[in-house]
């Protein structure tokens, strides 16, 4: 992939430069104050040994996935990739242009893979003081080319500037109201799991559960998850997807470029096959029954989201096939 | 005119004691929002005066909450800063014209997640006339005049104990149960502590001590010689 290509997309995630430093310092804060590293809601390497060598130990790969994030970023909090190494000059040696070219595919999944938590993270449970500081702190860019992203960005902020000391509250009330419902009558609510949406009588733990449970095991990975909730939660789907990009990013890192296209390839198939297709109806829906306007931009932002991490991991892809 | 308006009055007074009976065991954190709400004070500096208080609380109930109890039974008001009212007013203006909120947009094309000036806290005129009425001294009046005038010589004691220096449950128990008083029927240290905490006479902090309050009540009631 060309290097503007792969600025181009960087750019149009709208998690772009500096606002990914954020996400990124973000995603490492929910793993860290969130209970990810505390064994609240994680996956942990499976007993499962079948393809593997590696050590079966338990590895709880969001919280490595939060240290990863900080190995991608300098101590000062800025990115590891250079301006120049989007604007590559093509007189530079070819050596340079290559390791450049590398850093840039490890800064971006990392980003990405940060990005993944953070919107996990809320989805799968309240938005806690922590978090609610976290996120205003955070930089949104106002055009970032998708608009979803920059629908929900909107929203998000003008929800951030109104907020007072009872948001927290009412977030919490609006996450009961749309995510776990507070009625019988399941249209006004958003059940967060795939198989509701996708199976035909709207049930959950169908086959969608079982086609993400083997997704994975497949990456010996298992669900450790107190609330028991069912494995195809959009939370648990998203957080998938960021540990797959964290093991891209450990695999490129270690050399090991055939492992990180397995990886991208899996996290692409993912989407693919699952987040792309129920997210859209949930999103909706999501839209149409928040209370409050935080829960309706995160619905364009995960859709947003994911749109973007289409294109640009169809780029990476392409990069890391060359 | 005059009756409605003192009607009226009454009726919010009466409004805000009711606060107190709908977060029982938050008598004297809402005394203490109420008393630091004579000046206007910020969120965060109640939440600094309610710490506190709230420490060796069981409450269910957040700081936040506390202050929307009062603030629903019209004791406090929010009154927003000028930042506060401004950002509102722009949220209204483009719900009127149907238009989408957007906001500020920095240099650098990022949305400016603004902060602003906090608001404060202000006591209301009924919240105002609430506390003018000495509802503590009221709460203590009504219980060794009217509830348990019999039982007057045991929260005496009580209070010398806690006079001495704080006591514990045991020490309580001690006094209390030692007094025949409380003999027939049976009655327990508990009682008694707690409506003294009510009163705002005692406070738990690690084991029961005397307040300020508690020994001017000590001092009235040897005083008067109720027993």
């Amino acid at each position: 992939m060309e290097n503007e290509a792969m600025a181009a997309n960087m750019q149009s995630q709208g998690v772009a430069g500096e606002d990914e430093r954020r996400l990124t310092e973000e995603g490492m804060a929910c793993a860290k104050s969130q209970g990810l590293a505390g064994g609240n809601v994680v996956f942990v390497e499976s007993q499962v040994v079948a393809g593997r060598d590696e050590s079966c130990d338990e590895v709880r790969d969001l919280a490595d996935g939060g240290a990863m994030c900080a190995e991608a970023q300098t101590p000062a909090g800025e990115a590891v990739m250079p301006e120049e190494c989007l604007h590559s000059n093509a007189v530079e040696d070819a050596d340079s242009d290559e390791s450049c070219a590398h850093e840039e595919l490890v800064s971006l999944l990392a980003q990405q893979a940060a990005g993944y938590e953070l919107l996990g993270r809320l989805f799968q449970r309240e938005v806690d003081v922590e978090l609610l500081q976290s996120l205003c702190e955070g930089r949104y860019p106002a055009h970032t080319g998708n608009d979803h992203l920059d629908e929900g960005y909107r929203g998000l902020v003008v929800f951030l500037n109104h907020r007072g000391e009872r948001t927290g509250t009412e977030l919490n009330v609006d996450y009961l109201h749309v995510f776990i419902g507070n009625t019988q009558d399941a249209s006004h609510v958003a059940y967060p799991y795939e198989s509701v949406y996708t199976s035909p009588d709207h049930l959950l733990m169908q086959d969608a559960r079982d086609a993400v449970l083997a997704a994975y095991r497949s990456e010996m990975i298992t669900l450790v998850n107190e609330h028991n909730e069912p494995e195809d939660h959009m939370g648990f789907e998203l957080a998938f997807c960021a540990v797959l990009l964290r093991r891209a990013v450990e695999a490129l890192t270690a050399g090991n470029t055939a492992r990180a296209i397995e990886l991208v390839e899996k996290e692409r198939a993912f989407v693919r096959d699952h987040l792309g297709v129920w997210a859209p109806e949930f999103a909706a829906d999501v839209k149409r029954i928040a209370q409050t306007g935080f829960y309706r931009a995160l619905a364009d932002i995960l859709l947003g989201y994911l749109e973007v991490d289409t294109a640009t991991m169809e780029a990476v892809a392409a990069e890391l096939g060359e | 005119m005059d009756n409605v308006d003192v009607s009226e009055r009454l009726h919010s007074v009466a409004r805000v004691a009711d606060a107190f009976e709908a977060v029982p065991g938050n008598q004297r954190v809402l005394m203490a929002v109420l008393q630091a709400c004579r000046e206007p004070q910020t969120s965060e500096e109640l939440d600094a005066i309610m710490a506190p208080v709230l420490e060796n609380n069981r409450s269910v109930h957040s700081a936040v909450e506390l202050r929307k109890v009062l603030e629903d039974h019209g004791a406090i008001r929010y009154v927003k800063s000028d930042e506060e009212e401004l950002a509102e007013a722009k949220m209204r203006d483009a719900e009127e014209n149907g238009e989408v909120e957007v906001p500020e947009i920095d240099d650098e094309g990022f949305y400016v997640v603004s902060t602003p000036a906090p608001g404060t806290w202000q006591l209301t005129e009924a919240g105002q006339a609430y506390l003018d009425g000495d509802p503590v001294g009221a709460y203590a009046r009504d219980l060794l005049e009217t509830r348990e005038p019999q039982y007057a010589p045991v929260y005496r004691e009580l209070l010398e104990l806690l006079s001495e220096g704080p006591a514990t449950k045991q020490e309580v128990d001690k006094v209390v149960e030692s007094n025949p008083l409380t003999a027939e029927p049976r009655m327990y240290g508990g009682h008694f502590v707690g409506e003294l905490e009510k009163a705002g006479a005692a406070e738990w902090d690690g084991a029961w001590a005397i307040t300020e309050y508690g020994r001017t009540l000590l001092g009235e009631l040897a005083a008067t010689g109720r027993e």
